[in-house]
């Protein structure tokens, strides 16, 4: 009866257009005063206290704090058009080079949203102007778009190392190689259709590339890649923990933003208020996320399920399967950070019971969240795909990331066929 | 039907983890339905007495390190160096002795929250270093993950600097250079793996901390007599299994220690000379400062040194 | 008259929050980057930093979520309220203003009550800096507070528009 009351507000509430942070924190503590009277309501502050006043936290407001910078700093353009210097030869070198700009910015920037924005501005009308059609230039722009999530730094991936307790080191360096394994899967899936309808071969010479010289190139794709490099491998070198590796990040973007000359009082005052903005309504989420999680520990929910799955002796991958299956249509509804916070607490036990890696079972998950950013009908990447060229359709851009939709799919069999890409080296 | 929740930091499977199942079952009856929720599932360990008072969870089986910031009186538990004699069921003997849950007792009432006894020990607890060192002189210049209490002081004596950290940062902080050793427990050493990243350590136990089953007041007073009798009994009955079992879990996590570690820093007599006057210097600054029932705390203390 | 002056000064408050939780989180950025670079320099590491950013994170939180609110910057899931418009939009804008008021005193009440306990009973962090815990706890509270106001108003606001024009064509 509790799950019922706190299942259906929870839809109603969302329905109404409640912010999800509240929404989860209303329906939580109608589930919690169901059961234990009005008295046991002061619980949500024991439990909003205790979640965020903890010192792994800090990386979130820090990462999210480096990646407004790089935004605010133009580095998004300049990459595109250092990358497609380097895979314009190849057949769909432009397709390709979109998938792995927004590979590269999307490691560095905080949300596959930016991504989506910065990259499909610059690399869908290129890839239209070269007879590209409207459902491929959208659907590799917003299909691509998420990549940022599985590729460290990852906030989500965070968020995940929070809820789960497992370390956030080792997501991070469990998650690199098959980030890298998904940007060549795509980069083949496009080489591969443009290779059948040869129509876009000899895309070659094009304006864009006359005064970029391949030294020029480096210079300006070099920072970003530099940044990566520098935050990843402090943490994989054991030199900085993740959140301290976050304030080298900060840093880090603010010198790559001063030597390009994008560094002001006002750029730097802008980054700071919109961060400051996401990080509230990130942190609002986790804390009232453990606040509906503790509501439903409190009743035992996640035991019962944990008890119902084994007494149903599912198959360990069968119960893989429906449990990606339910991110997927999750998916749908919420994001990504969202999405994590809300649904790992209660399936993360279970998994573990079934013997499945918990570092493993992040990357997977990840992979998983590339879907929610782009699957209708609230994926905000296909809207802002849509908007970022005149004359798209939502249509087309969704018919436009099917494939990709396929794409990740079959990442998440190869991962599951191959766990040991996750192995931490 | 009463239900209690709870509420403890282990994996069921864990020793202290199985503790608290057996308290939960001595207590199932008629009379109680105890819910168990291991691994803080439903509250953190460093949130536990908080969480406990006002009533988020209704029992808590508290690290004593977790209750020094609210019942200062707990700080006994922290004084550096037990006597070799202190073993963990000596220690449990101790914490239970009636005069001891009585003044502590009281004290845990002040913060709503009802002392019903102490059911574990943290086991050796000791300094786990990355690299060796000769003499505890040479803590001078480390950093060292403390874990509260007089711990943190006693390093500083040593002329270490102390570093705050949960349970779960410390195989990173040790890699990264971020403290040069960590105190620790037997049980944490083992299952972290910690030896590759720390694989020298102190020859004895720098701080031994039972675990206190804590209870909301509200509650406990709601209870009847034959309730709360039904609770003293599960207690009762859970010390003594704990103290039973505690010593053969003891030695299983120090053969796994013993054989993962490289090299152990063994005292000399200077060395033990330093230690007993750092042990002596606390007990007179903890029945100095905390007043009367200090004193007679340290009183009890020191006949079971002996 | 007076409910302007009222209104925009609440309106002052939950800006001078705002800008306290970026404050905060450029000292968040200094003082860890200070540390690290303090470790490699000279070898040192300091007692606070990492348990005082930790209660930091708190207040950026509740500093900040006044403002949020009013700039919509919470995100929600409005595909259904967007098919509406005029009148029942904006009834059901402040209806959602009304349920975050609601919360927001409900929070509010339960983190003063726990601020408040740990005042009265001294409670302190279990660490060597032994951190009277009201102190970041009392910021818990502060933050609801100009949440709630923030609410209000944008409820009140809703409101009038819906009585001020008629249809509510505004909207
Ligand atoms: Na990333
Ligand atoms: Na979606």
């Amino acid at each position: 009866m509790m799950v019922i009351i706190v299942i259906s507000s929870l839809l109603i509430l969302l329905a109404l257009g409640t912010p999800v942070a509240f929404s989860l924190a209303i329906s939580a503590l109608l589930g919690i005063v169901y059961v234990g009277g009005i008295e046991a309501s002061v619980a949500v502050s024991d439990i909003i206290w205790g979640t965020v006043s903890e010192f792994v936290l800090v990386a979130i407001p820090l990462f999210v704090l480096m990646s407004e910078i790089i935004n605010s700093s133009g580095v998004g353009k300049d990459l595109f058009r250092s990358v497609d210097k380097w895979f314009c030869r190849l057949p769909g070198g432009i397709a390709i080079s979109a998938i792995v700009a927004g590979a590269i910015f999307g490691a560095v920037s905080g949300t596959a949203v930016g991504v989506a924005a910065v990259i499909g501005s610059v690399a869908i009308p290129e890839m239209m102007k070269r007879n590209y059609s409207g459902e491929m230039s959208s659907g590799t722009v917003a299909a691509s778009s998420g990549l940022g999530m599985v590729i460290p730094p990852s906030l989500p991936l965070i968020m995940y190392g929070v809820v789960t307790e497992t370390s956030i080191a080792d997501l991070f360096s469990g998650a690199l190689v098959p980030g890298i394994v998904i940007v060549l899967m795509m980069c083949g899936y496009v080489i591969f259709v443009s290779m059948k309808e040869r129509k876009f071969h000899g895309d070659v010479k094009v304006e864009l590339h006359e005064n970029l010289s391949f030294v020029r190139s480096l210079l300006l794709a070099g920072p970003v890649i530099f940044l990566i490099i520098v935050v990843i491998g402090s943490i994989y070198n054991g030199v900085a923990t993740p959140t301290e590796a976050a304030a080298i990040g900060v840093f880090g973007a603010l010198v790559i933003s001063a030597l390009k000359g994008s560094l002001s009082v006002q750029t730097f005052s802008q980054a700071l208020v919109k961060s400051t903005k996401t990080n509230c309504m990130l942190l609002a989420i986790l804390a009232f996320a453990m606040v509906f999680s503790y509501a439903l520990s409190n009743a035992q929910v996640p035991q019962h399920v944990a008890e119902m799955v084994i007494s149903a002796e599912l198959n360990k991958w069968t119960f893989f399967i429906i449990v990606m299956v339910m991110l997927f249509f999750l998916g749908m509804l919420l994001d990504a950070i969202s999405l994590v916070i809300i649904a790992i607490p209660i399936i993360f036990p279970a998994m573990i019971a079934y013997g499945f890696d918990p570092i493993w079972l992040g990357v997977v998950v990840m992979v998983n969240m590339c879907f929610a950013v782009i699957t209708p009908p609230v994926g905000l990447c296909l809207y802002v795909v849509r908007d970022s060229v005149v004359g798209l359709t939502l249509a087309q851009v969704i018919r436009g990331t099917i494939p990709f939709i396929v794409l990740y799919a079959v990442a998440i069999a190869v991962l599951s066929v191959f766990p040991s890409l996750t192995a931490i080296y | 039907k009463e239900v209690l929740r709870l509420g403890h930091y282990f994996p069921t499977e864990d020793f202290r983890g199985k503790t608290a199942q057996y308290f939960a079952d001595q207590l199932n009856s008629d009379a109680f339905d105890v819910k168990v929720y291991p691994s803080e599932s439903l509250v953190k360990g460093r949130d536990g007495f908080m969480a406990t008072a006002r009533g988020t969870v209704d029992i808590y089986s508290l690290f004593g390190g977790y209750a020094v910031g609210s019942v200062d009186l707990m700080r006994i538990f922290t004084i550096p160096f037990p006597s070799k004699s202190m073993t963990d069921s000596k220690l449990l003997e101790f914490a239970n002795d009636p005069r001891v849950l009585d003044i502590l007792g009281k004290r845990f009432e002040t913060s709503q929250v009802k002392l019903l006894g102490f059911v574990n020990s943290s086991g050796e607890t000791t300094v786990f270093l990355a690299d060796p060192i000769s003499s505890i002189k040479e803590f001078s210049g480390k950093r060292i993950r403390g874990v509260g209490g007089y711990t943190d002081p006693v390093l500083q004596d040593l002329g270490a600097s102390v570093v705050f950290m949960s349970a779960a940062e410390q195989f990173l902080q040790l890699q990264t250079g971020g403290v040069d050793g960590v105190i620790t427990t037997n049980s944490s050493y083992a299952n972290l793996g910690l030896a590759t990243v720390a694989p020298a350590r102190l020859e004895r136990s720098i701080v031994r901390t039972p675990y206190a089953l804590l209870m909301n007041l509200r509650k406990w007073n709601r209870l009847d007599e034959s309730e709360q009798q039904a609770v003293r009994e599960a207690v009762r009955n859970t010390i003594a299994w704990s103290a039973e079992n505690f010593d053969a879990e003891s030695e299983r996590l120090a053969k796994i220690v013993e054989s993962q570690s490289k090299t152990v820093i063994s005292f000399k007599e200077d060395d033990e000379q330093l230690i007993n006057s750092l042990t002596d210097k606390y007990m007179q600054e903890f029945a100095s400062t905390y007043g009367d029932d200090a004193g007679l705390l340290v009183e009890v203390l020191t006949e079971y040194n002996k | 008259m007076i409910i302007k002056i009222i209104d925009s000064a609440f309106g002052k408050v939950g800006d001078l929050c705002f800008k306290i939780s970026q404050i905060i989180t450029v000292f968040l950025v200094i003082s860890i980057t200070w540390e690290v670079a303090n470790r490699f320099l000279f070898s040192s590491s300091s007692v606070w930093v990492s348990e005082v950013s930790g209660y930091l994170v708190s207040s950026i939180l509740f500093l900040a979520a006044g403002r949020v609110y009013r700039e919509g910057g919470h995100v929600s899931m409005s595909i259904f309220v967007d098919m509406l418009s005029g009148s029942p939009k904006l009834v059901f804008m402040a209806l959602v203003d009304l349920l975050v008021l609601i919360l927001a005193l409900v929070v509010g009440y339960a983190t003063y009550d726990m601020a408040l306990l740990s005042y009265q009973l001294n409670w302190q962090s279990s660490t060597t800096l032994g951190m009277p815990l009201y102190i970041p706890q009392m910021l818990m509270p502060i933050g609801s507070v100009v949440l709630a106001f923030e609410a209000l108003r944008q409820c009140l606001r809703n409101i009038s528009r819906v009585v001020n024009t008629g249809q509510g064509e505004a909207a």
